[in-house]
């Protein structure tokens, strides 16, 4: 709250015609004053002002300082600074508007208390959530995943259109690749998809193409046929559409699968991969 | 510093007595105290600038009794020194510590 001030020139003005003296005289008077106050503090006094307040000197113990903005450390030396205190005949006088108004003890806090909502509501809304998040995700992948299975069942019975022939698929034993303990077992798609299209990133092709079997990335059952696509991933420089196009819809499925089973982080990564592959581009 | 000084001060520099002068020293106060009271600052060359505030009421808590306390709203004097009177004490040597 900003006050209205008035000018030295007023209260002189006042002071003269209160007094009946000249304006002049009035300045000096309040000029004196002003003096005598300034040197009692230069003199480090107490400068008792009877019904107004007390002036004196505060001491300021040294204490570190560091500049936000360059990060640099300097210490401020002790230092004195003035302080005003006002004696209880001009502090009432002030206050007299809230002469009235004393302390008082609250029993119950006035503020109203923010209604908690049961954690049954949060639950339901959570599964609500992540309900929605997986038709998302179906909407969007699930509309990809049926194209390419009618256009498989298509394939079987009418050979006819070829541009729209889907990626074939075969089944292969697994077994018969020497490899490492952890495939067998289940754990990662990345060594057979070495063999299979000579790089480790090629994977989610296995994963989507077995998702009948496969559910969770991060814990793989153990199997010994595995259906594969036969794409030419390696052999060209750059992706064909159709090629990029499934590359697309098999991250996306991987992300899906990671999203439902909480794994948030791989999710997000899978997810911009897929939408790099829409471009058909090559990563 | 006490009154006594500063009537003695001012009656010998304007040639008064110490009655008179000190009529004039509390009619200056009275006058610069109304002026608060009236809700309206100034400022004093070469002292500071006063002016009064209003604090909002507020509650605290005592945790020894397990109360809370409202305290009302008030209207206090605040008093801003001037940048000259500051710098000219910061580092007083004369001063006690």
């Amino acid at each position: 709250m900003e006050t209205e001030k008035i000018t030295y020139q007023q209260i002189k003005e006042e002071l003269s015609t209160k007094l009946d003296v000249t304006l002049d005289e009035s300045d000096d008077l309040l000029k004196d004053i002003i003096f005598i106050i300034r040197e009692g503090l230069e003199r480090d006094e107490q400068v008792y002002i009877p019904k107004f307040g007390v002036f004196e000197l505060q001491a300021v113990e040294s204490r570190r300082w560091t500049n936000p903005q360059t990060g640099e450390t300097s210490t401020i030396p002790a230092h004195k600074r003035v302080v005003f205190k006002p004696r209880k005949a001009l502090r009432s006088k002030v206050n007299k508007k809230f002469k009235n108004l004393e302390s008082y003890p609250v029993e119950n806090r006035q503020e109203p208390v923010k209604q908690r909502v049961s954690p049954w509501v949060w639950g339901v809304l959570g599964v609500l959530i992540i309900a929605g998040g997986v038709v998302f995700y179906e909407q969007q992948y699930a509309a990809h995943i049926s194209t390419y299975e009618v256009k498989d069942w298509e394939r079987d019975t009418t050979t006819k259109s070829e541009s729209k022939i889907s990626p074939k698929t075969k089944l292969i034993d697994i077994t018969k690749y020497e490899l490492k303990e952890g495939i067998a077992k289940g754990n990662h798609l990345y060594q057979l998809s070495r063999e299979l299209y000579q790089d480790p990133k090629y994977w989610p092709l296995l994963f989507f193409a077995n998702y009948s079997e496969l559910h969770n990335p991060d814990k793989l059952p153990p199997l010994d046929l595995m259906r594969v696509y036969e794409v030419d991933v390696t052999s060209s420089s750059s992706l064909s559409s159709k090629d990029s196009v499934l590359l697309s819809v098999a991250y996306g499925v991987v992300s899906a699968s990671y999203y439902m089973h909480g794994n948030f982080r791989q999710y997000r990564a899978y997810k911009k991969r897929s939408k790099e592959f829409k471009g058909n581009k090559r990563i | 510093m006490k009154k006594k000084e500063i009537l003695k001060y001012i009656s010998e520099r304007h040639n008064l007595t110490l009655k008179e002068s000190k009529k004039r020293f509390k009619k200056v106060l009275a006058l610069l105290s109304d002026k608060l009271k009236e809700d309206k600052g100034f400022t004093l060359p070469g002292l500071g600038t006063f002016q009064t505030q209003l604090r909002k009421g507020r509650k605290y808590y005592l945790p020894w009794e397990n109360k809370y306390y409202f305290v009302p709203k008030k209207k206090v004097v605040e008093f801003h020194p001037s940048i000259n009177l500051k710098e000219e004490v910061k580092y007083n040597k004369m001063a006690r510590k």
